[in-house]
């Protein structure tokens, strides 16, 4: 998406409409500082967002975006009135689309219906507001903290949503857990219930087969081959006696009697032991808030560890370490966690040992008050229902200990309570005496028929909870699996993510600084929840960016770790980037290679720049990165009326209106200055020589012969080139550049006197306007000889081992091979 | 040639990188490990995947009942 027309009115600073003709082009406004330049960046970034970033994060606390995003002057019952409008262009559709948002409804973007689904798709990656770049931005990448910074980049990248996803995941993985441990636990009980009531020593389906068979034997029933809840009453008859309502099957009945009393007196020990660890590990766990923190931490741990390398410097935080002791610290962590591991663990088996007996405990009560309640037993059968009730909730929160389970030491008084109350033998004998009482003996051929009923209920319980536990085994194993693969995965993605970044960074920075710093290098990668980022200084080793590098370095870093990203971020979709004011740290010389790397590398890009530097927008223009028409120069700015500009920048403009005024001087001045600038930069882009002055004051006459010496020597090594290689046409078309260039050459120097800076300045003034337009003429002539017709970049020459190699523009259209064909002079 | 070489690794960032999101790569990679995993299949770590980039990750349940479904393919 790129932008063809912008218009806005009554938004933050700007009061009346303002409209601004991009053409799909790069754009720059400049102006010193207050002069309302922000509030165009705010425009935009309200218009494609429905926000403006400036007025969120730290300090915003008090500010609304309907409050102060409107001019201050607005009518709070007219902000509708505060509106921007665009005219903009999507690849792939032939018209551009006209889109508008206001203040009374910022979240709606207004736009025609039938482009719904194509602007949807553009307004998805577009309201993520990574396409502006300030100062504020490029501090993020390059001085924050590892894991600051991950968190940065991962917003940029819109990677948030891959760390929801992954901690969703870990989450089912903690419920599989559970559950798997509930449904082991629930197929114990099941296992213990069918054991006692056939007498098994130890619970196998193949004992409890042959018991039933034995069972079917007393009723005349032929062996069963397999063990079915369904079929154990199979080809067997009813005894004579028929089951009633009031009867209860007395074995079964003491069985359970017995069975408690045995888990109350065997392992009641065990279990206040096992309890009493419980506690007294969770309490460990909970106090220690290190341990706690490191049992989170551990694979971070592990990783960190694995990270250190030669500079000893934190992963993480990039802190420097003496050789050997961060490595030294973060295994003592990792011990830590280890334990804290291990820990767990332990309170896991722990709170599952018990869980186990108390299950069991429960499950033979129910079966005891349910005879109770046939036995008429109520007060018993009460007692009994608050003794389930206690085990119940003791079982619940055992079953999440380290959240759940309470480890106050009145908790333990209470325990044995829960556990049996004290006068339960007594309720149990008065049970089974009330059945003596009321239960007839059964004849034996009654008790197989009745225990195969009940084994018929027990068995389709123990099938289903057996059924139950196989799938929350699967299910666990799968949840376990899950994250793991997740985490794999996006680790290979991120990596080679970060590595592609890295090399675009690395390329940008190198063309950025070819002078200083063409060997540069630098490390990009993730570790754990961080981000490290570490650049070569000098081949003197990795350190991070703030660590050794100027700030106007850092500066070059920020923005190119920036246009690395920006590749990824838009996902080819928003080709806008606003540069709001990000080069003041960067010298000029570095300034005019940000020119060259924005016209070679972001060609396709539009880029809206903001600079308070005229000097740095005269370079944009020199270098042909913005044209004359899409320059504003942003001069005052007034409440009332917002900011006064003028669109024209280019000073052969300036100068024929000066001439037009009769205001020789004027001219002069400016087409003086602005030569001298000119071929300062001229001069260095054909590799010119200049006689060196102490001062560093070097002036146009300083400049120029190098120039034009540079130049011609260029010319006329791109002939011999062209002739060696047999390209007529070339040389043909050299030929008669030399011949214009020679004239251009010489008539300016004839008219050079009129601005040397020796002729004193008051003698301007004596000048008329046919005196001095001839000189502007010839000025202008020898102006447009070092630039490029097409682009209007200026020509520099290309090195390769220091031997220059083409004559070239930007864009390609000049473009001389210097190298002569080696073969052809020595045949 | 080289010329041609570089248009191609352009159009094989641009496909990677570009037009198809960060994670949609995760998910590609996640899906097809998942898929070779012992109990798992390709049908449950495709749905599984579906749930993921509708943004219905957060719907536990959802995730739980797929994870308890019986493997047909396994």
């Amino acid at each position: 998406m790129k932008i063809t027309s912008l218009e806005i009115q009554n938004l933050r600073g700007i009061k009346e409409k303002l409209s601004f003709s991009l053409d799909e082009e790069n754009f720059l406004i400049y102006g010193p500082n207050g002069t309302g330049k922000s509030a165009i960046v705010d425009a935009i970034d309200f218009l494609l967002t429905g926000k403006i970033s400036r007025l969120t994060g730290k300090g915003a606390k008090d500010i609304s975006l309907k409050r102060h995003g409107p001019h201050i002057d607005t009518d709070a019952k007219a902000l509708s009135s505060a509106i921007v409008k665009a005219r903009i262009k999507i690849p792939g559709v032939t018209e551009t689309i006209e889109i508008e948002r206001n203040m009374s409804n910022p979240n709606n973007l207004i736009y025609p219906e039938d482009k719904k689904n194509v602007l949807e798709n553009v307004f998805s990656i577009a309201k993520r507001g990574h396409f502006v770049l300030s100062r504020r931005e490029i501090l993020k990448f390059v001085a924050a903290e590892s894991g600051k910074r991950a968190e940065e980049v991962q917003v940029i990248l819109n990677l948030e949503t891959v760390e929801e996803i992954r901690k969703a995941l870990v989450k089912i993985e903690t419920d599989a857990k559970k559950d798997d441990q509930s449904a082991l636990n629930q197929l114990t009980v099941s296992k213990s219930a069918i054991s006692t009531a056939l007498s098994l020593q130890v619970f196998s389906e193949v004992g409890v087969l042959n018991k039933t068979n034995e069972l079917r034997a007393i009723l005349s029933g032929e062996p069963l081959s397999k063990l079915s809840h369904e079929n154990l009453k199979e080809n067997i008859k009813p005894p004579s006696v028929s089951e009633g309502n009031n009867i209860i099957n007395i074995d079964l009945l003491k069985k359970n009697l017995e069975k408690v009393k045995e888990i109350i007196s065997s392992q009641g020990e065990v279990i206040f032991s096992d309890e009493g660890k419980l506690r007294k590990t969770l309490r460990r766990l909970r106090e220690d808030k290190i341990l706690r923190r490191d049992l989170s931490n551990r694979r971070l741990i592990q990783l960190g560890i694995s990270l250190i390398d030669e500079s000893e410097a934190c992963p993480l935080c990039l802190i420097e370490w003496k050789p050997g002791e961060l490595k030294k610290f973060l295994s003592a962590r990792l011990l830590k966690a280890e334990e804290a591991a291990k820990i767990e663990d332990e309170i896991r088996q722990l709170s599952t040992n018990v869980n186990s007996e108390i299950s069991k405990l429960k499950d033979h009560l129910e079966r005891i008050k349910n005879s109770s309640q046939i036995l008429k037993q109520d007060k018993i059968v009460i007692r009994i229902n608050e003794w389930t009730n206690l085990l119940d909730q003791w079982s619940k929160k055992l079953a999440d200990p380290i959240e759940e389970y309470e480890i106050e030491e009145e908790i333990q008084k209470n325990i044995k309570y829960f556990y049996a109350y004290s006068n339960y033998l007594e309720d149990l004998g008065l049970i089974e005496k009330a059945a003596n009482e009321t239960s007839p003996e059964l004849s034996p051929e009654q008790k197989a028929w009745d225990s195969l009923t009940r084994m018929s209920s027990d068995l389709k319980r123990y099938f289903e909870l057996k059924q139950e536990k196989e799938n929350t085994e699967l299910f666990y194993k799968r949840a376990t699996t899950a994250p793991r693969e997740y985490e794999k995965a996006r680790d290979k993605v991120l990596l080679s993510l970060y590595d592609s970044v890295k090399g675009d960074f690395i390329k940008y920075y190198k063309e950025l600084h070819r002078t200083d710093e063409s060997q540069f290098n630098a490390k990009l990668e993730p570790s754990g929840a961080g981000l490290d980022f570490e650049v070569d200084f000098y081949g003197r080793g990795y350190h991070p960016p703030i660590a050794l590098h100027s700030e106007g370095h850092q500066d070059s870093m920020g923005l190119c770790l920036y246009l690395a990203l920006s590749e990824r971020l838009s996902e080819g979709k928003i080709s806008l980037t606003i540069l709001d004011d990000v080069v003041m740290s960067i010298d000029n010389d570095h300034r005019k290679e940000l020119c060259r790397l924005l016209k070679s590398h972001f060609s396709d890009k539009q880029f809206f720049i903001t600079t308070h530097d005229h000097t740095w927008a005269r370079q944009l223009k020199t270098d042909g990165v913005v044209s004359k028409k899409n320059m504003v120069e942003f001069k005052s700015w007034s409440v009332e009326s917002g900011p006064s500009f003028v669109e024209d920048f280019d000073f052969w403009d300036g100068i024929q209106a000066d001439i037009s005024n009769n205001d020789i001087p004027s001219a002069a001045a400016k087409l003086r200055r602005n030569s001298e600038y000119f071929f300062e930069r001229a001069c260095d882009s054909l590799l010119g020589k200049v006689i060196y002055k102490g001062d560093g004051r070097w002036e146009l006459g300083d400049y120029l012969p190098g120039t034009i010496e540079a130049y011609k020597k260029y010319l006329n090594k791109a002939k011999i080139a062209a002739k060696s290689w047999g390209n007529e046409k070339t040389l043909q078309g050299l030929e008669e550049l030399e011949s214009v260039a020679s004239a251009i050459i010489k008539r300016s120097q004839m008219e050079q006197w009129g601005i040397n800076e020796n002729v004193h300045y008051s003698k301007w003034g004596d000048f008329s306007k046919n005196d001095f337009i001839p000189i502007v003429e010839a000025f202008k002539d020898l102006h447009d000889l070092f630039k490029c017709s097409k682009c209007q970049g200026l020509l520099f020459v290309t090195l390769k081992d220091k031997e220059p190699q083409d004559l070239r523009c930007l864009c390609g259209q000049v473009n001389y091979n210097l190298l002569k064909n080696l073969q052809a002079s020595s045949s | 040639m080289e010329n041609l070489k570089r248009l191609f690794v352009e159009q094989e960032k641009n496909n990677t990188i570009c037009n198809k999101s960060i994670l949609d790569q995760i998910l590609d990679n996640f899906t097809d490990s998942l898929s070779k995993s012992p109990n798992f299949n390709l049908e449950i770590a495709q749905s599984l995947r579906a749930i993921i980039a509708k943004g219905e990750y957060g719907d536990k349940e959802k995730i739980i009942k797929l994870f308890k479904k019986e493997n047909t393919q396994a």
